[in-house]
């Protein structure tokens, strides 16, 4: 049983290295050979596992094999067009200026019944809606809107709106974000000080940060009956 | 730029870290064919007490070899190994000459066999 433990605390924490290595980029936007090669590592990872009499050795050099093949395949293709274009494919214009493209449905085997389930799951519920639609390599479609019929944006109300900025979280379950503190110029006095007015200290907040426009806020914890 | 560098080291040592393993295989498997193949003689002989030293050094060899084997190949094929080789130093100790050269070719077979499934060939690969 020690022996399980131990092959799957070695193979769990080599698996989280490899994906950490692979990229960021989440399940829903890896392209298709990325995604068969996810599947392809866990795969691997699981046999040796359950069954003690395969050696490591068969599970973790294909692992880390396939890791240096994709990490090789994404430089290439940083590089190269070509072999992007050869990996991955090229996005394929399905509506063009409104209208269907017969061709391209075909060559990609896309049915009309497909591809109008594709545009209702966007909010388009009528080829009149849409002036550009769009199959990514990943497999996604992606849509530009006929001008008349998208929503109304702030532009075409000609208002002033400031620029949001970006959150930034300064306590998180009673722990001060110093690094984030360092980036807007601040330190802990300057906390210390916007929550002396309740009478509040770091260790009392759940979360505390800068929103959108740079306001201060804070939600203390929330303290157990005793 | 760093993960570049880590994934071309990591290739390199993959690569010549399996060159190594299979001369490594080759040489343990090696050791204990030439232990077996000393004793088949010895036996040939009759010379029951010198096959007991061979038998001694066989076992210690076999011990060292098995956990070294268990890291690179398949454990099944190391226990079918154990297990004749278990049998050959019962028969050795009864000194049943006709069981003891028929367990001395199956081990000699089983460990031909960890050999062959090493090399790269056509059949290993596909």
């Amino acid at each position: 049983m020690l022996i399980v433990i131990m092959r799957t605390t070695i193979l769990y924490l080599s698996v989280i290295i490899v994906i950490r290595l692979m990229g960021k980029r989440q399940i829903g936007e890896l392209q298709p050979f990325e995604l068969a090669i996810t599947i392809m590592i866990s795969a691997l990872a699981a046999f040796p596992m359950e069954d003690i009499d395969i050696p490591l050795l068969y599970s973790l050099i294909p692992i880390f094999l396939m890791l240096s093949f994709q990490v090789i395949i994404s430089q290439l293709s940083l590089k190269s067009t070509w072999v992007r274009s050869f990996i991955c494919g090229r996005p394929t214009i399905l509506i063009k200026n409104g209208k269907l493209e017969e061709k391209e449905l075909k060559k990609l085997r896309i049915s009309l019944t497909d591809l109008f389930e594709q545009l209702r799951m966007k909010g388009y519920y009528s080829l009149e809606e849409v002036e550009f639609a769009i199959m990514e390599t990943t497999g996604e479609i992606s849509i530009i809107p006929n001008s008349k019929k998208r929503n109304i944006r702030i532009e075409d109300l000609k208002l002033n709106v400031s620029q949001e900025k970006i959150p930034i979280p300064l306590i998180i379950d009673g722990k001060v974000e110093e690094k984030n503190l360092k980036e807007i110029n601040k330190d802990k006095n300057w906390l210390k000080n916007k929550l002396a007015k309740d009478n509040l200290k770091a260790k009392d907040i759940f979360y505390a940060a800068l929103d959108t426009s740079h306001n201060f806020i804070y939600q203390p914890q929330k303290k157990e009956k005793s | 730029m760093k993960i570049n560098i880590f994934v071309s080291l990591l290739l390199i040592f993959i690569i010549i870290a399996s060159l190594y393993s299979h001369n490594f295989i080759n040489k343990e498997v090696e050791k204990i064919e030439n232990n077996l193949k000393e004793i088949k003689i010895i036996v040939e002989e009759k010379d029951w007490q010198k096959v007991n030293i061979s038998k001694k050094n066989l076992i210690k060899n076999w011990k060292k070899t098995q956990e070294n084997l268990s890291i690179f190949i398949d454990h099944e094929a190391i226990h079918d190994l154990d297990l004749s080789i278990s049998q050959l130093r019962l028969y050795l100790e009864e000194q049943n000459e006709k069981k003891v050269f028929e367990e001395l070719n199956l081990s000699l077979t089983l460990l031909a066999d960890i050999k062959k499934r090493e090399k790269i060939t056509f059949s290993n690969v596909f």
